[in-house]
């Protein structure tokens, strides 16, 4: 992996005072990934992103470049590219002149400079728009401006900070589209931030969680889901309901009485509190059988119905095709069988 | 009672407006009345003019007072950028620079003035002309720092960090989104200063070799001996200066907030 990485992390860090924003985060991209960088706000992505541009240098660590250490060249002297949150555009320049912007930096050729510019303008659809001015286009169109300018230098790696967030829903489900196409187009290697974990999971190869600037978990996306690292990572992806349990012959035995078969990363001892982490399409609801509970609401997503109940082991969300009881009535939620995923934890969160 | 006070405020405004412009109207009529007392109006003459004109001491006196301004504009904006510029690289200096630019905005002027007086001759620096420019642009560097300031308190750091992430070097990131981002604040700074220096009286009178003075201390020292429509005529032409300079300030001003802001979305 280290000989195909793009870009290589090396037990980074970064403090702001006492905040350590970015805490020994170590990571590989490679070529043509689309790699998501995803957690809370104040997690350190956003950090971790700029020390991979230069715009921000390590407390120790080393950046590498197609296996190169770039640690101590400034931002202005590395081959990567950012997409910033709300775009940064130049508000003085037209959209001309914010695209070509990084070819003039690069003292390219008038004549190329125009002709790449017309390529970069045509790969995000912005054809002919040349002349307008930022404040003149829409969110979506600045959006395309934005990605132009990074992407015309042909750099390796783009570096992209939450690049739809600033973008309604309908919009940011085309773009989504329009980004993986642009990233095949360009042969270019994607790095994103986000604290969407949809816009993570639907975009990206690979996907880091990140926790208080440090990586929890790094893997694709759907064994992000099924197979969280911690409980933290499983309470924060996917719709999953985190309950406690205590582990007992291949089973979690949850409050004492429900016993869910469950398989775990690394083996657990009898007896070992651990917690169970619940997928709401492999449970559903009971007369008897499985744990007790009272449904608190239920939720219609489109075509299933989410039924969140309220048992001795905290609320446990239920996805049903048919609509479930009503709020206030007494059910039992039962596993189908299909074996759930067991992290095994000393302090399992209470509620 | 409610109506009685609507009805009295656009007289008070108008009270108010006489109060500060009828003097200026005054001098502008004077300036072009043929009775030299002003007691009346005795038709329209435009010798006052011709009298400044040809008073030697006035039009040198204009001539250094325009040059004073021109050097004194350019050299203080330039100080003011120089300072903004490196404030924003050095950022823990900016309280020092505050407390500085403060100082010299609150402490009256004529102490500045005399402080200045008493320190040029132990560089050997006479008065005239360069003790002029440098007892100005100490003055006059403070408001074009506040002046640029302002505008580059506006400014999006992450312009500065795209421009770096897509190669541009320092120095080509002050050239191309740093300066021209500043320029309205820059231009303000220039012309408002040129109008500073050249209606100058304290440091200039403290300052000015005694044989070619600036013109508003010639002004007051013609006053002194005696009040003639001739210094109406000069006043009328220093007001018009003045308009200019303040009217070109403020179209710039907003010119460059347009183009960078609002302009274009009402074009939109």
């Amino acid at each position: 992996m280290s000989e195909s990485a793009v870009v290589e992390v090396r037990n980074a860090r970064r403090a702001f005072g006492a905040t350590v924003a970015v805490d020994d985060v170590s990571l590989e991209v490679g070529h043509g990934e689309i790699f998501g960088l995803l957690g809370p706000s104040g997690c350190g992505k956003t950090t971790l992103l700029r020390l991979i541009a230069g715009l921000e240098q390590p407390d120790a660590g080393r950046i590498l470049l197609n296996g190169a250490d770039v640690t101590d060249l400034p931002a202005h002297r590395r081959t990567v590219h950012t997409v910033f949150q709300s775009y940064a555009l130049f508000p003085r320049m037209s959209v001309e002149g914010n695209v070509a912007y990084g070819l003039r930096a690069a003292k390219v050729p008038v004549a190329e400079v125009r002709e790449r510019v017309t390529e970069a303008l045509r790969l995000v659809g912005l054809a002919g728009k040349e002349r307008r001015h930022p404040h003149q286009l829409s969110g979506g169109e600045q959006q395309r401006v934005a990605l132009a300018r990074a992407l015309i230098n042909r750099p390796p790696v783009l570096l992209l900070d939450e690049p739809l967030a600033a973008l309604d829903a309908h919009l940011r489900r085309e773009m989504q589209t329009e980004l993986r196409r642009i990233q095949r187009e360009a042969e270019c290697t994607f790095i994103l931030v986000t604290h969407d974990q949809d816009e993570a999971f639907s975009l990206c190869d690979r996907v880091a969680v990140m926790f208080h600037g440090r990586i929890a978990q790094l893997s694709p996306p759907d064994e992000m889901t099924r197979r969280p690292a911690t409980v933290e990572v499983a309470a924060f992806v996917g719709r999953s309901s985190v309950v406690p349990a205590v582990w007992s012959g291949g089973r979690g035995l949850v409050a004492g009485t429900w016993p869910v078969a469950a398989e775990s990363a690394t083996p657990l001892a009898d007896g070992a509190p651990c917690a169970l982490v619940l997928r709401p399409r492999q449970l559903r609801l009971n007369g008897s059988g499985g744990i007790a509970g009272r449904v608190a609401h239920v939720a219609f997503s489109g075509d299933r119905y989410e039924a969140t109940v309220q048992t001795p082991a905290g609320p446990i969300r239920v996805e049903t095709d048919d609509p479930p009881a009503g709020a206030g009535t007494s059910v039992f939620v039962d596993a189908d069988g299909s074996p759930a995923w067991a992290v095994s934890a000393a302090n399992v969160p209470s509620d | 009672m409610t109506i009685r006070r609507i009805r009295w405020a656009p007289i008070w405004l108008g009270l108010i407006v006489v109060f500060l412009y009828a003097p200026l109207v005054r001098v502008g009529l004077n300036s072009f009345n043929a009775n030299e007392i002003g007691t009346s109006f005795d038709g329209f003459t435009l010798d006052w003019y011709r009298a400044a004109w040809n008073d030697v001491t006035v039009r040198d006196s204009l001539r250094v007072s325009l040059v004073l301004a021109a050097i004194a504009s350019v050299v203080s904006t330039t100080i003011a950028l120089g300072v903004v510029i490196g404030l924003r690289r050095q950022p823990r200096l900016r309280g020092l620079s505050r407390m500085l630019t403060a100082g010299r905005l609150l402490l009256p002027e004529v102490v500045i003035a005399a402080g200045i007086a008493i320190m040029l001759p132990l560089f050997g620096i006479p008065l005239g002309l360069l003790a002029l420019v440098i007892g100005h642009v100490v003055f006059l560097t403070a408001f074009a720092i506040v002046l640029i300031e302002a505008r580059a308190a506006g400014q999006d750091p992450r312009l500065v960090d795209a421009a770096a992430d897509l190669g541009a070097s320092p120095g080509r990131i002050l050239r191309t989104v740093v300066i021209p981002d500043l320029s309205p604040g820059i231009w303000a700074a220039a012309l408002l200063t040129f109008l500073f220096s050249f209606d100058d009286v304290v440091l200039s009178r403290l300052l000015s070799n005694p044989d070619t003075p600036t013109l508003p201390v010639t002004v007051l020292s013609l006053i002194n001996r005696r009040i003639s429509p001739e210094i109406d005529a000069i006043g009328t032409v220093v007001l018009g200066v003045g308009l200019v300079v303040f009217i070109a300030a403020a179209l710039i001003g907003r010119a460059g907030l347009a183009t960078a802001l609002t302009g274009g979305r009402e074009r939109r």
